[in-house]
């Protein structure tokens, strides 16, 4: 482990553009980790440690990507972009995981720690267990949709889908929501 | 309990912006500090293990590659539903001899095959058909076939070209497809496909083209020029006249009394030739002269429905077509080509 590194990320404070690439990352670090942090606690449905794991994906994202970006001032949509797409290749992964066939061959158990989550947010899981049973692309966009107030197109472009793949998502999360007793009385 | 979607929708926002106040914990903030730091001075194991993707997937290939290759080799001609496969003990090129219900004596450099068999060369590349007994002999780029009938296919070769020697005379194969017929004093050549130089036994030379026929002959002088397959096939369809006399003639016209009929299928192959090439009127005769034959009723079907077609089609001959087609509507109650025969014959205004 190195201390040197840690306390250098915690004490940067050099204007953007005349800083070397770790400099930067640690600026960007600390103004934007609470912030994918909280997106990332949206979608692991308050889990603490899976959304301290989808920060550091991230940011280990941004130092590979650091030398590519442009606009320092307006890298806030693309850690929106960045967190989503992580968040939802986590959904992905645990869901495979999750599978009853893979379950029966690595012969493990369902992974549920809800204790560890109770005690960090109370309240929030189960809010955030009513989508659970959406899969992770529906839940991801139902989020978005609703909680975000982005446009469908906007939707699509952060995460790589068109747009008419992005309203079929959304579609099909209001249907299966509708089948676990949740009825649209909008009617749309 | 049944609730609304907006209420539901509600609640999630609201749980989301009480989720404004949560911060990242100071564990979990020096943990991805370090873990930054790590990556930004490249002393991950990431970093150095970038090649195992590529080399699990080098491995995958070759995984992949080796089972179809080991697949192939069992579903290769011979391995398993061919219980005849042989590898002959010819000294050069290697052959390999399959065929359902092929029999093979394989008497030191010659191969003696009965039944309808395959051989194949790989240097040079050659099928060697043959559906009655044969007798070959495969050496370095020379195949002598001593006796009986064989379909040769050979790839192009031009430097150093396949020599088939028969008793008559030899033949220089330029990469083509042909038949070779070996009798005790001729070999009746058919080409298929390509080019074929014939050598014969008086040293004299004739190349021939698609879809000519020539018959070398150890005694009797040969021709330079080569008879033209609707020749031949004119000759195989008389063979109720008497033989013409050794001589003259009979080398250009003459066909040796023990020499097959060609069957249905070498008719159409032939019909087909001479319509590739516009000789419709042979084709017509070719049919014609088939026909006099006695032939399964199917087989006859085929063979009239395709004279009707020519006269009809390519010859125009509208009152010959409809009489052709009356005919055969007689002769072959429940044709299967009903159909095609009753719009042809309203096309031509048969019976109008």
């Amino acid at each position: 482990m190195k201390s040197t590194g840690t306390s250098g990320l915690e004490s940067a404070s050099v204007p953007m553009d005349e800083v070397d690439p770790r400099a930067r990352v640690q600026v960007l670090y600390r103004r934007h980790r609470d912030e994918v942090y909280r997106l990332a606690l949206r979608y692991g449905k308050g889990d603490p440690a899976w959304a301290e794991d989808v920060t550091q994906d991230v940011f280990v994202s941004l130092c590979r990507t650091i030398h590519k970006l442009d606009d320092w001032d307006d890298l806030g949509r693309w850690f929106y972009r960045v967190t989503h797409n992580c968040c939802l290749s986590r959904l992905r992964r645990n869901a495979a995981m999750n599978a009853p066939g893979v379950r029966w061959l690595l012969r493990r158990e369902r992974k549920v720690d809800d204790q560890r989550r109770a005690e960090h947010c109370t309240g929030l899981r189960e809010v955030f267990e009513t989508i659970d049973v959406l899969p992770p692309k529906q839940r991801v966009a139902f989020c978005m949709y609703y909680i975000d107030g982005l446009e469908q197109q906007e939707i699509g472009d952060v995460l790589g889908f068109s747009k008419s793949y992005v309203c079929r998502l959304i579609q099909k999360a209001k249907a299966a929501l509708e089948e676990a007793g949740w009825e649209d009385r909008d009617g749309g | 309990m049944a609730a609304d979607q907006r209420e539901l929708i509600a609640r999630l926002i609201a749980a989301d912006e009480a989720l404004t106040e949560e911060k990242l914990p100071p564990s979990g903030v020096h943990r991805i500090a370090n873990r930054i730091s790590e990556e930004l001075d490249g002393t991950r194991e990431e970093k150095r293990l970038r090649w195992a993707p590529m080399v699990a997937f080098v491995a995958g290939a070759v995984l992949v590659l080796a089972f179809f290759g080991y697949t192939r080799g069992l579903s290769s001609p011979g391995s398993s539903e061919a219980p005849a496969r042989v590898v002959s003990n010819a000294p050069q090129p290697r052959a390999v001899v399959t065929g359902p219900g092929c029999l093979q004596e394989d008497d030191d450099d010659e191969l003696t095959l009965r039944g309808t068999c395959e051989v194949v060369t790989h240097s040079p590349v050659m099928r060697v058909q043959t559906t009655e007994t044969a007798a070959i002999r495969l050496g370095e780029r020379v195949v002598t076939l001593d006796r009986g009938t064989a379909l040769f296919d050979v790839d192009p070769t031009k430097d150093d070209p396949v020599r088939i020697v028969t008793p008559a005379g030899e033949i220089v194969v330029v990469g083509t497809r042909f038949r070779v017929a070996t009798k005790a004093s001729t070999a009746e050549v058919d080409l298929y496909e390509g080019v074929l130089e014939i050598h014969d036994r008086a040293g004299r030379n004739v190349r021939m083209q698609a879809g000519e026929h020539f018959v070398l002959r150890t005694t009797l002088p040969v021709p330079a020029d080569a008879v033209e397959i609707d020749e031949a096939v004119e000759l195989e369809a008389d063979a109720e006249q008497p033989a013409a006399p050794e001589g003259k003639a009979s080398t250009r016209r003459g066909r040796p009394e023990d020499a097959k009929p060609p069957s249905a299928s070498e008719i159409i192959e032939q019909v087909r030739s001479l319509r590739r090439r516009g000789q419709y009127t042979r084709a017509a005769r070719t049919l014609e002269r088939a026909l006099k034959r006695q032939w399964p009723k199917r087989t006859a079907d085929v063979l009239s429905y395709e004279l009707g077609g020519i006269i009809a089609r390519h010859l125009q001959d509208d009152q010959r077509a409809c009489k052709h087609w009356s005919r055969h509507l007689e002769r072959f109650d429940g044709t299967r080509y009903r159909k095609q025969i009753a719009a042809s014959m309203r096309t031509l205004g048969c019976g109008a």
